[in-house]
Formats: C-alpha cells, structure tokens, sequence
C-alpha cells in the first residue's frame, strides 16, 4: 500500500516538473528554464539577484530582455550595440531594451513624476501620486490601477499590462525582481540624492528615447536650483521630520529632499556613518528623537504628516515641543508629503524647493504660488 | 488426515511485530487518501483558474496548452499562478508533514514545527543574512535553504539541549522551544531595526506570503522537498514505535535517542526549506495533522501521507482566499492561514478536553 | 509571636525591598545621565535644584525623566499583573502575554491607530482593557484546565498569532506607507514618550497598584486550592473574576501608552519568589512590583544605548534578555510538571 502512496506523490511531483519544462520552452523569455536542472537554476537566480551576501558575487549581472535570451549562461553582459538601449539602476543591475519602452507601469511616485517631466504618461500607476494636479491634471484619472498594496503590488495586474518597462522603488518591488522577469524589465530606484534623481531621470529618458526631454527637464530644475541658491540669503536653518507621533522619522543630509534644501539654506543634521543601505526605504533617515530635534534647535522646523493628522498637533502638547525654538517663533509649517516625501522626481523636489523656500524666507521669495 | 483439526484456517502470525489493528480507520484510508488527492488536485486547478485578475475557464486552458487568447494571459496563467500553486502545494505538505513527525515524537498532538524553534532560527539566520548583505531582501538562490536550515538546526539543537535531563521530554521540549522562538525571533526584529534594510518585504515574508514567487523559486524548493518529504513519509514506521513510549520503542530495539534525534532533524529539514521559500507561516503544522489523526487514528504510516495532503490543500486554498477576498487588496497568506487556523485551534483544544 | 525564622524571614523580606530600591535609585540615575547627552552627578543635582545648562535642563526633566517614570510605572504594573495572574490561576507560565490579554489590547489599540478612529487619547485604555478581557476570557474558556501550563501557552501563542494576522490585515487594506508603524504594535516602545503619557497611565496606576497590592490574602487562599478556599469562606468565582480584571486593566494601561512588552511580567513574580523562597503572595507582590520596575527601566535603558544614535523599542530586549532569564528559572520546574504530564 505504502509503494503505491509513493509512487502516486512522486507523481504527483513529477507531473509538475513535465509542466515546468513544457511551458520554459514555450514562454517568450529564456529565463524561466530555471526548473529543469539545477545548475541553470543557480544561474538563474545568479542573474536575478544582485545580492552580493555571498562574496564571490561581485559584478553586476545583466538583464537582457526584448531580445532572444541566451539560455542560461551566467552573468552574461549584454554588449549595448547600436540600436539598444542599457541603462544601471540603483542596485547595480543593468536594464537593456532593444527599441524604446512605450508602455511603462509605474510603483513609485518618482516614475510618474519623470514620466511627466519627459511628457509621457504611464500606463498604470499603484499610488495616489498621479492625480496631483501639477503632473497631468485631468488626463491622470484614465490611466489604469494596479491593485494590492504599496508594499505588494498585484503582479497580475502589471502582468495585464503587458509593459514594456517597470519601474519601482527598493524595499517594495526589489523582492519581485524575479517574478518581472516574464514580464518586463525592472527598473529600482532609490534616491538619496537628487543628483540620484537627475539620474534616474536620464536613464528613464534614455529608456524611452527621450534623452532631450530629460536634459531639458535636468536643466531646468538645476537652473531653477541655481537661481534659489544664488538668491538665497541662506541664513535660516531648517529640519524635515515625517511620518507619524510619537514615532516619526527625521530626515538627514544624506536623504533626498535635504539634498536639495542644502544647497539654499542650512540643514543641520548631517548623513548618518554608515552608508545608506541600497535597500532603505527613505536613505539617510533616522528614527526621531525629541532630544535631537532640541539639541539641534533649527530655527525652522518642516513636518510631513502621514495619514491625515497633523504631527505638529499631536505633538503640541509636549513640553518639550513648545521648547523648540521654532515652535516659540511659530515658525512650524507643515507640508505636504507628495512634494516633500514620496514624490522623489524633479517636478515634486522643485515644488518642494518653491514652497520651502517662500515659507523659510517670505521676504526674498514671496507667497508660494498653488 | 490428521486426527486433531485443531489448526484454524489462517496461519497464525508471528507476534513480535508490533501490529496495530486493523480499525475501520485503516480502512478508510485509501478512500481519504484519494479523496484528499482529488480535492487538492481540484484546489491547484482552482488556483491557476482564480486570481486577481480575472480569466475565464476557456482563457485559462488557452493558455496553459500554449495557445494564449492573448499574451499576457500565458504570462499570468503559466509564469504567476502555476509556479505559485505548486510551490503552495509543496511547502504545505512540507510543512504538514513535519508537524505530523513532531507530533509523533514528541506524543503531543499540540505540537507544530514552531515550538522546535527551528521556524524562528531559520528566520533569524536569514534575516542576519539579509541585514548584512548588500540587497535588503531574501535572496532567491538556491542556497537559502541551507542557510535557513543552518538557522533552524541551530536553534534546535539549542532547544534540545535545553530540554535534555538524561532524556529528552516532549512537554518540556514544547515550552522551551516556544520560549527559545519569542527570543529569538525578537533578535530577528533587533536586526531589521538595526539594518532598517527591506523591513516592508521582510515583514511580508516574516508572516508567511506567496506573493511573487515564481519558477525560479520552484527550482529552489523542489530539489529540497522530493527528498525530505520522501524520507519523512519513510521514517513512518520509527515514528509509530516511537509514539509507544520510550520504554516500550527501547525494548523493541529501538535506538530511541537517536531516532528521536533523526527524526527532530528531519522535521527541521522539512520545515526550514518551507520558511526558506514561503517565510514563516504558523499553524499548518498544528491543523494539517491533527486532522489528519481524527480521521484515521494514530498509525503514522497512515497519517503523515494524509496530513501532507491536508497541508497541501489548505495551503493552496489559503493563497486563493489571500488573492480574492478583499477586492484589489492581496494579503499575505500566512495571516489567513492564522486568521483561519487559530480559531480552529482553539476549538480543538475545547474539544479535546470533553 | 516571631520565632527565629520568622525573624530571618522579615530580615530577608526587609532586604530585598531595600536592595530593591537601592537597584532602582541606581538604574534611574543611571538613566537620567547617560542620556543622550551624557549629564554629570554635579549637573544632575543643579538641575534638580533648578539651574544646570538648559538645555540638559530641558532635556532631562522634559525627556528622560518622564521617560523613567513611565517606565518605573509600567514595570511595576506589568510584575503586579504577572503576579496576580500567576497566583490566580495556579500556573506558573501565566502571564498577559500568554493569556492573550496582551494581545487583545494591542489589538484594540491597532485598530484604533490605522483606521483612523476618532477616538479621545484617554478613552485609549479603556478600550484595550475590553480587548485584553474578552480576549483574556476566550483564552481561559478554551483551555479549561487552567492549571496545565502548556495548554495555556499554547491557547495564548495561538491568539496571540491570531491577532497578529489580523493587524497585518489592517496594515495591508490601510495600504499605509509606513511599515515602521508595524513594529509599533508588534513590539513595545517607550520611545518620545513625555508627560502627557505620564498623566494618560497615572490614574490606572494610582487605582491600579494598591489594589493590586491588597489582593495578596486572597491569593494566598486560593492557592490552597478552589475548595479549601471556598470553605474558607472566599467567594472563589467572585475573587478570582476580580483579580484577573484587575490584572488585565494594568496590562492594558501599559499596552495603550506604550505597545505590546513582553516578558516583565511572565519574569517578575518568578524572580521575587526565587529571592523571597516563599509562594505568600503578600511578600511577593510588593517586590514583583519593584523588579518589574528596575527590569523595566534597565531595558529600556539599554534600548536606548546599545546601537545609538538608533532608539530600539525596548519590546525587543525585554524578550531577548528576559527569555533567557525565564528558561534558566524554568528548568527546574517545567521538568517536574512535564513528568508528571
């Protein structure tokens, strides 16, 4: 009776394996021949994790899609010969497309915002970013949802699409690297700067065969960068703290939007010791701490509050809070996340600018403009 | 013609084997094994046929036959869903099973897999794993179930020497071993708060979620589980000896330390490979056998195949509530898998003391 | 009449309070001047008499001192509550945490917090203590033999998971973009928190406590046993409803102000009995009590320190220092109760 059971399960297991081989050979990509053997498999997954937690994984593999995979060699670099675009993202992993990406599937705000900057509008979108008005106005409300959560995006959904390109944030959509594979390649970002943004930028228009779209996009935010900087009095310090009481979170120089404050006006907390981690949700930030925020004492103090209540609330009945010396001069503001956390790009990080900078220094810059 | 016709019919059989009767249990057994295979076949089906997206029947075996109606159907149906209800399959009735061995061993039918510590070990070797890598997420290469079988050997070992007073005892394996896993999965979280690496999608896995495993994670999983889950349905026989008490097994022949040992490994092994795809879903290995004995008595030679089956099925059928039950929202599956398990539990225990 | 061991007894009794305090003089200057930032003996005693710079000023009395008081709070309800549930329901494995009452009010408190309801701060506290009792009540109903521990951990770990699962549900429908808010609830926190938390927990404390502490004659009648103290004249049913009442309220103040934290209150009775070598609930409150505030406050002091500039929720090494602590003091006692399983 036992033999029988087990023939029966080692059925049962096997059949998959028949299904597994039928179907690699029949999937478009090459890269789903991961179950036939094992030694493919490891190569495989050597080209889909840029993990380097084991030493001997050094280089960045390649991710070669769009064009007739080869099979399963390892870490093979695909040569960028004329007609084909490759771009690095932010975990080292090389994105090559052989004909300009028109239908783009966007997990994170920062795509959106480049994909407006480079006049394109995606085909779906998994946050509520896309209907800022600034981006695309009216015209946001027909592009397609995908559903899940922030955290774990619907892949059938992005499946649906049929994109060409996927782009997303580290920490949320890097752990489905290898379930994109059959579907289109993924590109991570993770600014921690917003030379890392422009960045981002570049290769998105580069992607999309909008490169002059994107230089132009660069340009001018770093000419409007310039212009506040040259003008900028740079005399008011100021601090950026986000989330929600009592645990909030307190940006540092070594996160994207103080990168940008910096260069007008004092930010006094400075990048933390140890490298932003790749995969850190918001880089160079800091678990918050009255103590610092008072050992600091900037003269200004920037709140973006998550989830609709307003930290600077919530907090107001401390006593240590009224003895921040910008809570006494009522120099508090609060601002909006969109811009200040979760935008990332050039259009949110410039309306971040406009709007810090009129509130820091009303005399100089005026009333921001809606 | 002999005088006496004393002898009966049937040739007596030799006592010393230990035999257990032939209940009316051992004789459903075939019904329900089969029974279960077909509700688990008919689970898979389901799986690849539902998701969030939807397909009509006609669309879904298109596409599996190669003949999509359109593309991006054959990437959803063969690329997604079939890959995620095999793996659903396997790590269910990996997990099943080493709840079944350790309940055996350990003569408590309140036993799973996470009071071993082995669940949380596994977990915390992967996450030290992940926080000091460079990526901040569970790598899918094939080695990570060596890695979280290291972990979770590790923390069993320190469980059973916690535990050991000349011979280990079940009851106190089960208190230290949960003890020894709120422990050490706290310095799990010491870790990811440390690192701030990836905490969204380590959590995700922390609780236990199918969520974009794929074919290359299959290539990982199931050149660990045809092994293990083939030498645990083996190690029936040890378990049954085993379950008659350790004097009994000894006098048997049985080397009882060792055997209990290699079977803890095993149930280790089988576990640790689940966590190393899936995370760390609890309960399976609580509900799948514990079923599995009401239906069919205590023989494990009978109840490790069904409870493999039944961890199968609930597994599969977990994930197709986690991806349709809040409409565009996907849960991880090992919060259903609790949402479920936990109030049948607790109605298990209130039962069992009638 | 005091015979000579009687006498001993009070000694002992007499000297584990004193090395009690002394203990918790000692961590809570401890705290108060490691800060961040580090505040010398010298400074400490200016602040005290109203000058020192001001901003230590600032900081030690608006941060770490309301801090400390919370934490002395907290770890003083959390080992009363540990004791009475312990001695109520004859297990020694009994604790918030395991009965689910943890759980429940954590819970409750998730709730509130992702979904956004509407709720008044000091409202927060009753209503984790009516999940951390109807959870409490489905543990203890489903288990019956209250008295066989691993029955009973095994109820509470199931809830415990049940309701964790059911938090990730909340986080994942909210699609909150804060998974930081996560570890919240799931581990315990004494991070940023400052007087006005210190006001929330004070009125279950100043009920809370003395009750608590009058609760030990009870006690010690119903660990003889349901029927010796029922002839005794103890209303058990009634008794034991109100000790484990008040044994959830104080465990639910502590959820509502500062999360789930574990293990001070499984670790707390157990230490106190070991040093007192007596079972008399009288004796073992009041210094349950005192361990579980200098366990408290030690932890979180180490929260604090350990991987600065980072502020740990001090949830994490309650469990990491207090489990280990727990199975030492265990072994002896679960290898008896397991024989005889």
């Amino acid at each position: 009776m036992r033999r029988y059971l087990y023939v029966l399960i080692l059925l049962l297991v096997a059949a998959p394996l028949v299904a597994a081989c039928g179907s690699s050979s029949s999937s478009s990509s090459g890269s789903s021949s991961s179950s036939s053997s094992a030694s493919s498999t490891s190569a495989t997954a050597a080209t889909s994790s840029p993990a380097s937690a084991s030493p001997a994984v050094t280089s960045s593999p390649a991710e070669v899609v769009g064009t007739p995979a080869p099979s399963s060699s390892p870490q093979t670099v695909a040569s960028p010969g004329s007609g084909s675009l490759s771009v690095t993202d932010a975990t080292g992993t090389t994105i090559t497309l052989s004909k300009p990406a028109t239908r783009v599937v966007c997990l994170v705000g920062e795509c959106e915002d480049i994909m407006a900057s480079l006049g394109l509008k995606p085909v779906a979108v998994n946050d509520t970013y896309s209907q800022d008005p600034h981006l695309w106005g009216d015209a946001a409300k027909s592009i397609a949802k995908i559903g899940g959560s922030f955290m774990s995006p619907n892949i059938e959904d992005i499946a649906k699409q049929t994109p060409d390109l996927v782009i997303g944030i580290a920490n949320a959509d890097e752990q489905l690297r290898s379930a994109m594979k059959p579907i289109a390649p993924l590109y991570i970002t993770n600014p921690s700067s917003y030379q890392d943004s422009i960045k981002d930028l570049e290769n998105i228009g580069q992607l999309t065969g909008r490169s002059a779209q994107a230089t132009a996009a660069a340009k001018k935010f770093t000419d409007e960068l310039a212009s506040y900087k040259a003008k900028s009095p740079n005399n008011v310090s100021t601090v950026l703290i986000y989330g929600t009481a009592p645990n909030f979170n307190t940006f540092t120089e070594g996160s994207l939007t103080p990168s940008v404050l910096d260069q007008v006006t004092p930010y006094p907390i400075p990048a933390p010791a140890n490298a932003p981690n790749a995969s850190d949700r918001e880089p160079g930030a800091l678990p918050g701490s009255l103590e610092q925020l008072l050992k600091i004492n900037p003269d200004t103090l920037l709140i973006a509050s998550f989830g609709g209540k307003q930290m600077s609330q919530q907090l107001a009945s401390q006593p240590v809070w009224k003895e921040l010396k910008a809570v006494k001069d009522h120099r508090v503001y609060e601002v909006n996340p969109n811009y200040y956390v979760f935008g990332r790009g050039t259009i949110s990080l410039g309306l971040a600018l406009q709007d810090a900078m009129s509130k820091l220094y009303p005399s100089t810059f005026g009333t921001p403009t809606p | 013609m002999s005088v006496t016709r004393a002898s009966p019919a049937a040739p007596v059989s030799p006592p010393s084997a230990p035999r257990l009767e032939v209940s009316p249990a051992a004789r459903r057994f075939p019904v329900l094994l089969v029974g279960g295979l077909i509700i688990v076949a008919v689970l898979v089906v389901l799986h690849v046929g539902v998701g969030p997206v939807y397909l009509s029947p006609r669309q879904v075996v298109l596409a599996l036959i190669g003949h999509p109606e359109i593309p991006y159907q054959h990437t959803i149906v063969v690329e997604l869903r079939l890959p995620r209800a095999l793996i659903a399959l396997a790590a269910g009735a990996m997990l099943a099973l080493a709840g079944a061995i350790l309940q055996s061993i350990m003569r408590n039918p309140l036993a799973e897999p996470e009071m071993t510590g082995s669940v949380a070990g596994a977990i915390l070797v992967t996450v030290l794993w992940v926080g000091f890598g460079e990526s901040g997420v569970v790598p899918a290469v094939w080695y990570m179930p060596l890695v979280a079988l290291a972990g979770g050997v590790a923390a069993g070992l320190v469980v059973y020497v916690l535990t050991w007073r000349g011979q280990s005892q079940p009851g106190r394996l089960i208190l230290t071993g949960l003890l020894v896993s709120a422990i050490l999965r706290s310095g799990a979280s010491i870790v990811l708060l440390v690192h701030q690496a990836a905490i969204g999608s380590v959590m995700l896995w922390l609780i236990g979620s199918l969520n974009g495993r794929v074919w290359s994670d299959w290539g990982i999983l199931w050149p660990w589980a045809l092994p293990t889950l083939l030498l645990g349905l083996a190690s029936a026989r040890w378990a049954n000896v085993l379950q008659l008490g350790d004097e009994t097994a000894a006098s048997l022949g049985l080397r009882v330390e060792w055997a209990r040992a290699a079977l803890l490994f095993l149930a280790v092994a089988l576990a640790a490979g689940a966590v190393a795809i899936v995370g760390g879903i609890a309960f399976l290995g609580l509900v799948a056998p514990h079923l599995a004995r009401r239906v069919t008595g205590a023989d494990a030679r009978r109840v490790f195949p069904l409870s493999m089956v039944i961890g199968a099925g609930i597994l599969v059928g977990a994930d197709i509530v986690a991806q349709v039950a809040l409409p565009g929202i996907q849960l991880p599956v090992g919060a259903v898998v609790a949402v479920l398990g936990a109030p049948f539990f607790l109605y298990l225990l209130r039962r069992r003391l009638r | 009449m005091t015979t000579p061991a009687a006498r001993i007894n009070r000694l002992r009794i007499a000297f584990l309070m004193l090395a009690g305090v002394v203990g918790i003089v000692v961590v809570a200057l401890a705290f108060l001047m490691l800060g961040p930032p580090v505040v010398s003996p010298h400074e400490l005693i200016a602040i005290a008499r109203g000058g020192g710079s001001s901003f230590n000023r600032i900081v030690v009395i608006q941060l770490w001192l309301p801090r400390l008081v919370l934490g002395l709070l907290a770890g003083a309800m959390l080992g009363l509550s540990g004791t009475l549930l312990q001695d109520t329901m004859r297990n020694p494995i009994a604790g918030p945490e395991l009965l689910g009452v943890t759980s429940g009010a954590t819970f409750v408190v998730a709730v509130i917090t992702l979904l956004h309801l509407p709720v008044d701060l000091t409202l927060v506290p009753w209503l984790a203590l009516a999940g951390g009792v109807a959870a409490g009540t489905l543990v203890v109903l489903s288990v019956g033999r209250i008295s066989d521990p691993i029955r009973l951990v095994l109820t509470g770990a199931a809830l415990a998971a049940l309701l964790n699962a059911g938090i990730f549900v909340l986080i994942s429908y909210g699609n909150t973009n804060d998974i930081a808010l996560l570890f919240l609830f799931l581990v315990g926190s004494l991070a940023n928190r400052t007087w006005n938390y210190v006001t929330m927990v004070l009125p279950w404390a100043i009920v809370g406590i003395p009750a608590a502490l009058l609760c030990g004659r009870a006690l010690n009648l119903l660990q003889l046993g349901d029927d010796v103290a029922g002839g005794l004249g103890l209303p058990v049913g009634r008794v034991r409803l109100l000790t484990l009442t008040i044994g959830a309220a104080l465990v639910a103040a502590v959820v509502a102000i500062a999360g789930p934290i574990s293990f001070i209150a499984l670790l707390a009775p157990h230490l106190a009995r070991r040093l007192l070598r007596t079972s008399d609930s009288r004796q073992v409150l009041p210094l349950s009590a005192l361990l579980g505030a200098l366990l408290l406050t030690a932890a979180d002091l180490l929260a604090r320190r350990a991987f600065a500039p980072l502020d740990l929720p001090v949830g994490v090494f309650t469990t990491v220092i207090g489990g280990p602590i727990l199975l030492l003091l265990l072994r002896r006692q679960l290898g008896a109760r397991a024989a005889a399983t």
